[in-house]
């Protein structure tokens, strides 16, 4: 059975919830994260770099219809995608990178802990969105 | 400015916890973990479902040529192993974000979430290293015609 002692915030002011072990831990993941970070930026831009040349050089080619609007569309979620995971990842290595300097205290452990929450869940809602992208594509028969 | 007590030292070797010592999670920390420790266990769902998908695709082996058949299984037990992995450290990050998220004040659910962080991130570090590797090496091949030298 867990002991349940939750604090207020108010309470907890200058204590931490990770000790230096896990610190150590998160700092050694920030490397792996900022690199992660930085990848969904520069191929966010790439698509969108390339999105927007296929718009441009492939316009008169574009002839209308659900296939195309489909297709912009997962385009579109697809960027968005890379750059909002993108930006949730670039939180947590700032949060986890931050440890290296003055070691763990309240607001690097709440900026941790906000920072995971965002990168799990744009992970997960992002999977979902994919999935049922797949899901619509496969009941309406598009080819890629 | 925060005050020297107010931090703990990642360098001070005695600041390390012991695995029972109390922790001071706040109840936003906790519901933040929750929400968390919730999407990784849907992420760990979908990473036992592909596992089982890369299963049930093993059932063309039979069709398949000799080399052919080998090169299928070679990459499908790297696919096993690769989603079992991941599937393993999300349910790891599950657990003791919903522990921390319950209430739990042992240091050791912090240290396995933690752990687990680390692990996943690390994974998915060395993987996309390796993805990226596959791919330059395959446009240098296709692209500037190193299949004409070698």
């Amino acid at each position: 059975m867990l002991e349940t002692n939750i604090l207020d915030d108010g309470q907890a002011s200058a204590q931490s919830g990770f000790d230096p072990l896990s610190a150590s831990r998160f700092i050694k993941a920030s490397g792996w994260i900022n690199f992660l970070g930085i990848l969904l930026y520069v191929l966010g831009g790439l698509f969108s770099l390339g999105f927007l040349i296929a718009i441009v050089f492939g316009a008169s080619n574009i002839r209308g219809g659900g296939e195309v609007f489909f297709v912009f569309f997962l385009f579109m979620v697809i960027i968005a995608g890379m750059f909002i995971m993108g930006n949730q990842f670039m939180r947590l290595a700032n949060a986890t990178k931050s440890l290296r300097i003055g070691g763990v205290n309240r607001v690097k452990t709440d900026q941790i802990c906000s920072a995971l929450k965002g990168v799990f869940t744009t992970f997960g809602v992002f999977s979902l969105i994919s999935i049922m992208m797949l899901v619509l594509a496969l009941l309406f028969n598009i080819n890629f | 400015m925060l005050e020297p007590e107010d931090q703990y030292s990642v360098q001070n070797p005695g600041g390390f916890y012991d695995a029972n010592e109390p922790t001071n999670f706040t109840a936003s920390n906790r519901s933040d973990l929750s929400t968390a420790g919730g999407w990784a266990l849907f992420l760990a769902i979908l990473s036992i479902l592909s596992l089982l998908f890369s299963v049930a695709s093993l059932s063309v082996l039979p069709r398949l040529s000799g080399e052919e058949a080998l090169f299928t299984l070679l990459f499908t037990l790297i696919g096993l192993g690769i989603n079992g992995a991941v599937a393993y450290w999300y349910f790891v990050f599950y657990n003791s974000a919903r522990a921390i998220g319950l209430g739990s004040e042992q240091a050791k659910d912090a240290q396995r979430l933690s752990s687990s962080v680390l692990a996943t991130f690390r994974l998915f570090g060395i993987l996309t290293v390796i993805f990226l590797l596959f791919y330059l090496s395959a446009l240098a091949f296709t692209v500037v015609g190193l299949n004409r030298i070698f």
